[in-house]
């Protein structure tokens, strides 16, 4: 009798264990499946935010400078919040763009080749003159402020860096020069790339305490994402780049979640491919392998484009 | 005759314990990996059509196949979001847009949103609303894209 009372209580917990577990199980799911989902998004919004800016008309693109390029950064804020709001099913109604703009996004970073853009939380007109309340009162948007330059302190002189490397702004005593090469302290194209990286990462930090220091409820905490660290080796900035954090996300979960993501360019030279007739055949190898003795007849941008045209490729001058 | 009632209860509960409990616990993962199949076919379209700017009907039938694979009955909307763009009266524009029907040649620009409904809820919900009275919606997610 007491054995079979003992035995039913082991039962009846082990019922109690797996009701708790499953349901856990399940909310654990739907978290873990909307991060997943969460990332995708922004991932998505990120890629469609680079490439507007890089469709924009007027990229002051030129040869002296690699990597160059200067485009309107409101282009891929406003894409990235499209974007944003289809995957999620949201309408393109400025009521969802305000919505998703003040509360998920805290920061909203485009890094171009010389400065970059961040946009945060601002407060762009008070209900009452006097006395201010930012708090509750007022128009708030997520608005750029104007360029920054990737600002880099070595031995009493401050310098701009830019994603090039070729050269750095130096400013010392009221004096400003152009400093050719990389900046003392930083070594190498990677540090240099690190370095702006960093200088992004700690404005973020930055801006996000500043915008919070009157918020009562703020609890000094938020997201770094890893990528955004030099810590671990590896650099997400690479060329001109949309830098885009999410947080506390609760469009499908209880909990907020949170997301960060970074849409990266990369401006190449083309490697062009001349075309030529040698021996009475029609061949083509790399501009830059073609010997000075041979003419080339036709250039083209890829070799494809070569063979499309009835060239072949040119064993001896393209190994 | 207490002791006849403690053995039905415990053969009840050993029932449960060794049919149910395992089902449940099987039929949950299984929930799991179909979402993330899913939600990894419709990733694979995307990029499909960010990248190409098409929709052949091979590709909508393959994706749709693709979709209902892996076990739970589902109802897909491609969404095509055409951009325009018009002139606001200030000298600027305004970008809006327009959702279409004609899905098979997408323009630069336009967005992709892919919906994907589940038509009833899998065994694991179905379980878990029997034996654990916790209720989940059925799955209803989108995802989007915009085409380069």
């Amino acid at each position: 009798m007491k054995k079979t009372g003992i035995a039913l209580l082991v039962s009846l917990y082990y019922l109690g264990g797996l009701i708790v577990f499953s349901s856990n199980y399940i909310q654990k799911d739907i978290q873990e499946f909307e991060q997943l989902k969460l990332s995708f998004a922004v991932d998505y919004a990120s890629d469609a935010a680079i490439c507007e800016l890089l469709n924009s008309k007027d990229l002051s693109m030129d040869y002296s400078e690699t990597n160059y390029l200067s485009a309107d950064p409101n282009l891929a804020l406003e894409t990235f919040i499209d974007v944003f709001s289809a995957n999620y099913g949201l309408n393109f109604d400025e009521t969802n763009e305000d919505h998703i703009k003040m509360n998920f996004i805290p920061a909203f970073v485009v890094a171009m080749y010389d400065g970059y853009y961040i946009a945060t939380p601002t407060l762009i007109s008070n209900a009452n003159n006097y006395p201010e309340n930012e708090l509750s009162d007022g128009d708030w948007d997520l608005k750029f402020g104007p360029k920054l330059p990737y600002k880099y302190e070595y031995n009493g002189s401050t310098y701009a860096l830019n994603m090039g490397g070729e050269y750095a702004l130096k400013l010392n005593n009221n004096m400003l020069s152009k400093h050719k090469g990389l900046p003392p302290g930083i070594s190498s194209t990677e540090d240099n790339l690190g370095e702006i990286s960093r200088i992004i990462s700690s404005n973020i930090s930055y801006t996000i305490n500043k915008l919070n220091e009157t918020n009562t409820r703020w609890a000094n905490t938020f997201y770094i994402p890893r990528d955004l660290t030099t810590y671990t080796g590896v650099n997400c900035i690479e060329g001109p780049s949309v830098l885009a954090l999410v947080q506390n996300v609760d469009l499908a979960t209880s909990r907020p979640i949170s997301a960060f993501s970074v849409a990266g360019s990369k401006i190449q030279k083309a490697r062009m491919v001349a075309a030529y007739t040698r021996d009475g055949i029609k061949y083509y190898c790399y501009a830059d392998k073609l010997p000075s003795s041979i003419n080339a007849e036709n250039l083209y941008p890829t070799i494809k484009e070569a063979a499309r045209a009835g060239y072949y490729c040119d064993i001896k001058y393209m190994e | 005759m207490s002791d006849f009632f403690n053995r039905i209860i415990g053969l009840f509960l050993v029932f449960i314990l060794l049919v149910i409990a395992p089902l449940i616990i099987q039929s949950l993962s299984r929930d799991l990996t179909i979402k993330r199949s899913i939600l990894n076919e419709m990733t694979n379209f995307i990029d499909k059509v960010t990248d190409t700017g098409h929709i052949s009907e091979l590709d909508k039938t393959d994706f749709y196949v693709g979709c209902s694979s892996y076990g739970a009955v589902v109802d897909i909307k491609i969404k095509r979001y055409m951009r325009i763009v018009n002139p606001d009266g200030n000298g600027s524009t305004y970008c809006t847009y327009v959702l279409t029907d004609k899905i098979t040649d997408w323009d630069q620009g336009d967005i992709i949103e892919v919906d994907v409904q589940a038509i009833d809820h899998t065994t694991a919900q179905k379980l878990a609303v029997y034996f654990n009275k916790v209720s989940t919606p059925k799955l209803d997610f989108q995802l989007a894209g915009m085409i380069r």
